[in-house]
Order: structure tokens, then sequence, then C-alpha cells
């Protein structure tokens, strides 16, 4: 597991990404942003493999769902849903179609963290060989307490 | 059946005797081929007098003459006929003859034969309606009283029935006729002619009507006459009547009942609603007991008659009430449904402007408030964890820049809102604004009575100005209904129409709040509330003088507003130029 974990964001308000961005970027991960479906896959293809998408479904060009359902079909990478609070067929679509988790827009960053902490924590062990997944998890977690300075 | 007339006389001298009733005699025939069987019987009955008429005989002496006889006067009582003739049957066949071919069923017919025990047939007795058989031989005076008495009763009995059947028969005609009738006056002619009709002789009637006797002025009304006294027609009041006559209503109305007296007839007839009707019947000749029967019948049946027309024409006006209310209140519901549509215009452009907000506010305007709401949380993180100045200013930064796009955002959303709600296209017409004025002033009546104001509108008439009809509705609809919505309730609100230097001035004046040196200069302004305060808790959308002003300035006028100051009420005016 390399230092820092990497999130890519994806939201078609660059004001929005930018301030996920950086706000993940403040709590030590390393953070890609992006615009939409295509600018995701091709950082998926071209760039450091992700530890966790951050997906707003709620975007003009390509919706968030259909997205979901690409990015299922070829990585199993953890994905959160930032999704609008009026619409919960949508999280139950998005749930089901394989996103981890979702977080109602606009959202408290705290909740946003606590939740990629929590998805992180149970893609772990998937990723990593059991005998390393307790090592890095408790690793994971006491470099957490020193990120956040307690 | 006899000749009326001749019977009717009949039937009158049987009464008592009077003085003056001429000197009728019982008209019987002799039919005998001998000469000698005519004599006799005008030597048996030369003094005969029945009722104290005596008889004029009448002969013929073959069968032919007897038929001529017969056929020329119908009004035989009875005749004396011989049988045997030119035949053994001839007289038989005479008999046949009066009863079957001229269809004479009243005269009584008493057979004579020269030969006794030559008794025609029990059938034909029977069948003919035979009413003695004789033998000449009884010709005495004794025996043909009897018998020529005993057949000129039963004559008169017969007579006096089909007098009352055809009486009866023109009362039942009559009843239909009279329930026909729609009015009082036709009602009251229908009556006297029928009375005329039934009794069969020239009478001279009068028919007066009091409404209702318990009431103290107890006037009446002559509603026809006819002879005599056609000319008291139409009169109200017994003041009108003759004294004698006036006497005899008045009498009349007192008794409560009929009252025959020689040729008078008085008939007294109280309907089911209280109201009284006198006719009284001046005839040519004294009224026969049949007469009198006849008249008290048909007298019961006027009641049903008069209460007839009374409810037909309450009915009637009940009807035209109804109809005057249904109208009103059809013209009220019309008002009202163009009133309707008007604020129908109105609230759908409200509805649609505050969709179009709505809408907007839920997408557009949470993105740029979660990045504030974001970025404040990490600047109150940033701040417990004694950040760098730099990224707590960077952090603000963030926030202002989306503080600025919310505000434009804002901005552009009411903008783009409020040209939806006012796309307001015109479309010029030549329009009577006067009379577009009076329709608005009509619809918004309704609302101005509840709050018991009153709307005074003076406009020249045909005042033609080209514009938009339903668009200056709109505009002075508005007007209207702020001004009834800002007025106290029983204020006065007047609209004047003016042309002045070729510009067509509509001003609307109210007796409202007035209006503050700072509500004039926002007033036409959108979503504005001004110091004003609707009188009976109406509500307002705020949009409606801008709309007003947005018609306005579409048709190159004006629309301004004057107040003296709070309390001294306003004037809105708006003034729309010539065009060419």
């Amino acid at each position: 597991m390399s230092q820092s974990q990497h999130i890519i964001i994806v939201d078609d308000e660059a004001p929005a990404r930018e301030m996920v961005g950086d706000y993940l970027k403040m709590h030590g991960f390393t953070v890609t942003l992006c615009d939409g479906g295509k600018s995701l896959r091709s950082a998926i293809e071209t760039g450091a493999p992700p530890d966790l998408v951050v997906l707003d479904l709620n975007m003009p060009e390509e919706d968030g769902l259909s997205i979901i359902r690409d990015l299922k079909s070829r990585t199993n990478v953890p994905v959160i849903m930032l999704t609008a609070t009026a619409s919960p067929i949508d999280r139950v679509v998005g749930l089901e179609l394989g996103a981890d988790d979702y977080v109602a827009k606009p959202c408290e960053l705290r909740e946003l963290m606590a939740r990629i902490r929590s998805v992180l924590r149970r893609s772990a062990p998937a990723k990593a060989a059991p005998a390393a997944s307790e090592a890095a998890s408790a690793k994971t977690a006491r470099d957490q307490l020193v990120r956040f300075g307690t | 059946m006899a000749e009326q007339d001749d019977v009717l006389h009949l039937i009158d001298d049987t009464d008592a005797a009077r003085e003056e009733a001429p000197a009728r005699k019982w008209k019987i025939a002799v039919i005998d081929d001998d000469h000698a069987v005519h004599e006799g019987t005008r030597f048996a009955l030369s003094d005969y007098s029945l009722n104290g008429q005596g008889l004029e005989i009448l002969s013929a002496y073959s069968t032919a003459e007897g038929r001529a006889l017969m056929r020329a006067h119908p009004d035989i009582a009875a005749v004396l006929l011989d049988v045997i003739m030119e035949t053994d049957v001839a007289g038989l066949e005479l008999v046949e003859y009066i009863r079957n071919e001229i269809r004479n069923e009243t005269v009584r017919i008493i057979l004579r034969t020269g030969q006794p025990g030559q008794a025609p047939e029990r059938r034909v007795i029977v069948q003919y309606d035979i009413n003695d058989y004789k033998a000449k031989t009884e010709l005495t005076a004794d025996k043909l009283f009897t018998s020529l008495t005993a057949a000129l009763r039963s004559y008169q009995q017969l007579e006096r029935m089909v007098q009352t059947r055809r009486g009866l028969e023109i009362i039942i005609d009559a009843a239909s006729t009279l329930y026909d009738f729609r009015s009082m006056q036709r009602l009251a002619e229908g009556v006297l002619t029928q009375l005329a009709s039934l009794l069969n002789v020239d009478c001279a009637g009068i028919l007066v009507l009091r409404d209702d006797g318990r009431k103290a002025n107890d006037e009446f009304s002559v509603l026809a006459g006819s002879g005599c006294y056609s000319r008291f027609i139409g009169s109200a009041g017994s003041k009108s009547l003759d004294p004698d006559l006036r006497t005899m209503v008045e009498a009349a109305f007192k008794r409560r009942k009929h009252e025959f007296q020689d040729h008078r007839t008085v008939l007294y007839v109280r309907t089911g609603s209280g109201r009284e009707v006198v006719v009284l019947l001046q005839a040519e000749r004294q009224l026969s007991e049949t007469d009198r029967s006849l008249v008290e019948i048909f007298g019961s049946r006027l009641s049903i008659a008069f209460d007839n027309v009374i409810l037909y024409q309450q009915l009637h006006e009940a009807n035209t009430q109804l109809e005057d209310r249904v109208a009103q209140r059809t013209r009220a519901l019309m008002q009202a449904n163009r009133r309707l549509s008007a604020q129908w215009l109105r609230l759908q452009r409200a509805n649609g402007f505050k969709n179009e907000i709505l809408g907007t506010v839920a997408h557009d305007l949470k993105n740029p408030l979660g990045v504030i709401l974001g970025r404040t949380e990490m600047l109150t993180e940033l701040i417990t964890t004694s950040a760098s100045k730099e990224s707590i200013t960077a952090q603000i930064d963030h926030i202002r820049d989306a503080t600025r796009r919310l505000t434009t955002m804002v901005d552009h959303l009411i903008s783009d809102a409020m040209a939806d709600a006012f796309d307001i296209t015109i479309r010029r017409e030549p329009v009577d604004i006067a009379a577009l004025v009076g329709e608005v002033a009509e619809a918004n009546q309704p609302l101005a009575v509840n709050k018991q104001q009153t709307i005074s509108v003076s406009a020249p008439s045909n005042f033609v100005t080209m514009c938009d009809t339903d668009r200056i509705r709109e505009a002075i609809d508005n007007l209207f209904s702020n001004a009834i919505k800002y007025s106290p309730i029983g204020g006065k609100i007047s609209v004047t129409v003016a042309r002045e230097d070729d510009n067509t001035v509509i001003r609307v004046a109210d007796q409202g709040q007035g209006l503050s040196p700072e509500d004039l200069g926002r007033l036409f302004g959108r979503f504005q509330r001004l110091s004003a305060k609707p009188t009976a808790g109406e509500s307002s959308t705020g949009l409606g003088l801008s709309i007003v002003k947005r018609i306005i300035d579409m048709h190159g006028g004006e629309v301004t507003a004057r107040s003296d100051g709070p309390g001294l009420g306003s004037t809105f005016t708006i003034l729309l130029p010539a065009t060419e």
C-alpha cells in the first residue's frame, strides 16, 4: 500500500470538485479531479489506480449511474455517490449497480470523510493478502491518528 | 230534436201564470183521412186548457200531408194519428217517418183506429214510443182530455230533460273553455258569454270581482259587462256604478247567495282563495226552474275557474321572477367568470414565475451553497488546527467566489423568470375604451359590493382607441382590483376616461391609505410591498403594478401614480398615446 491513498473526484461543477479535493488533500489523500465520465476513464487508464472514486450523480453529459455501471464492469474500485437529497431512487439504483455508499449533497465534509474511510476499510482486505491486511489496516488507523494530530 | 227556441218558450210558460207571458198554446196535430174525426176532435177539445194554455190544433188529411206537417212543425207536442188511411199501415209508416227520418223523439203520439181490435203490434208501440192507442169512438171530451193531458205532460218532461241535457253539455264544454283563460278579464267575458248561451236568451250582464272581502276597503272592480252594462267595464270601485246597480251588487256581497228575481239573476261565487265574484244578469224573459238549476250548477264551477286563473297568474309571475333571477345570476356569473379568467391569467404568470425560480433554486443554487458549506467547514477545521494564514485566506476567497457566483445566479434567475412572466405581446385593434372600462367595472362590482364600496365610472360613449383589448383589460382590472383592495370598507372608487391632447387617459382614484414618497418611487417595481395593506386581508402577488407598467410600456404609454400622502387616497393614471 502506497503512502497516500488515491481518490478520484468526479463532478462537473469545478468549484464543488475543487472544494472536495482541497478537503481530501488537507487530510492527506492524493486527489485527481475529473469533470465527467470521459476524463474519469482516461484518468483510470493513464494515471495511478484509484483506491476510491467520489462520483456526483447529477451531471449534464454522462449521468453518474451509467458511469457506475461502466466503471464496475471493468474494475471493482469502491465508489461513493454524491446524490441530491430528493432522489432516493437514484441512491437505490446506484447501490444496486455496485456503488458502495452515498452522501447527500450538499454534504458535510466530515461525513464524506467518515464514509470514505469506512468504505476504504471494508475494501482494503479484499485487495491485500489476508495476512497483510490486518497490519495494513492497523497502520492506516495509526496514520489517521497521526494525521488528525491527536 | 225540436227547435230550441220554441221549446224554451213552451217550458217558460209552464211556470205559474205571469201577466206578461204571451198567450202560448200547445201545438197538437190531428192526422186523419176522415174529416169528421178532425171536427170531432176540435169540438171535443175546444175548451181544453193545461197550465193556462189552450190548444193550437193543426190538421193533415193524408200521409203525405202528415209528413209535411210534421216536418214543418217540429214543435208539435202531440199528434193524434189515424192508423188506417191510404193503407192499413199508413199511420204506422208515418210513425216510422217521424221517429226515424225526421228524428223527432219528443213529440207524443196517440194512435187512433176506426177498427177496434186492430191494435198495432206491441212491437210497434214499444219501438216507436207510442203513448196511447185509442178507438175513434173514444172521441168524448173526457177520454181525449185524459189521454192528451198525459201526452202533453210527458212531452213537457221530455222537453225539460232535453233542455237540461243541452244546458249541461254547455256547462261541460264551458268548463274546458273557462279553465283555459289566462286572464281575469277574459274569463269574466267568457262567463257572461257562456251564461247567455246556457240560458239561450239575450241578456245584459255584469261581473264584478272583490279581491278580499275581509279587508276593510271592500272595493270591487268590474271585469266584464255586456249589453247595457258594457260601459262599466274596467271601472274600479263601487262609486262608478249606478246607485241601484251598486246596491244590488253590494247586497249580493253581503248576502253571499244566488238570487233569482223576475228577470234578474244574481250569482254569488266565493273562490277557494277568498275572492268573491258577483254576476248580475238581466234576461229578456223570466228564467225557468231548469234555467235556475243550470245557472246554479254553472256557478258552482266558477270558483275553480277563477282560482285557476289566479293560480296561473301567480305561477306566471313566479316564473317571470325566476327568469329574472336566473338572468341576473347568469350575468353575475359571467362577470365573475370574466374576472376569474383575468385573474387566472395573472396568477398563471405569477405561478410560472415562481415555478421557474423554485426549479432553479432546487438545482442550480445548491452547488454554490454546497461549496460555501464545505469551505466553511474546512475553514473551521483549519482554524482549530492553527493552520497557516494563507490556507485560511484561500478558503475565505473560495467562499467569496462562491457567494459572488450565487448572487450573479440569483440575478440572472430573476431576470430570466421575469422575462418569461412578462413575455407579453401586443395586438392592436380599435377598442371602445369606455365600454371596456364599464365592463371591467361591472366585473369588479361583486368584490366592491362585498366591501360596500361604490364604483362610479365617467366615460364618454364610443371612445375608440387602438390597443390590445385583453392586455388593457388586464391592466385596468389590475388598477380596479388594487383600488378595491386598498380602499376602506364603504369607500368610493371613481374612474374617468378622457381624451387629453389626443391621448387616452384612464384615471382610477381611490380613498385608500394613499402612498408614501418611498412608495411612489418603487411602486411599479417587481415584488414591491408598499406601506399600504389590503383592507380586507386580500392577498397580493406583488407583481400587479409591474405588469400594468409592462403592458402600458408596450403600448408606448405611461402609467403614473399620485397621492397627496398616506391616508389621502391615490390616483393611478394610464395614458395611451394616440396612434396613427
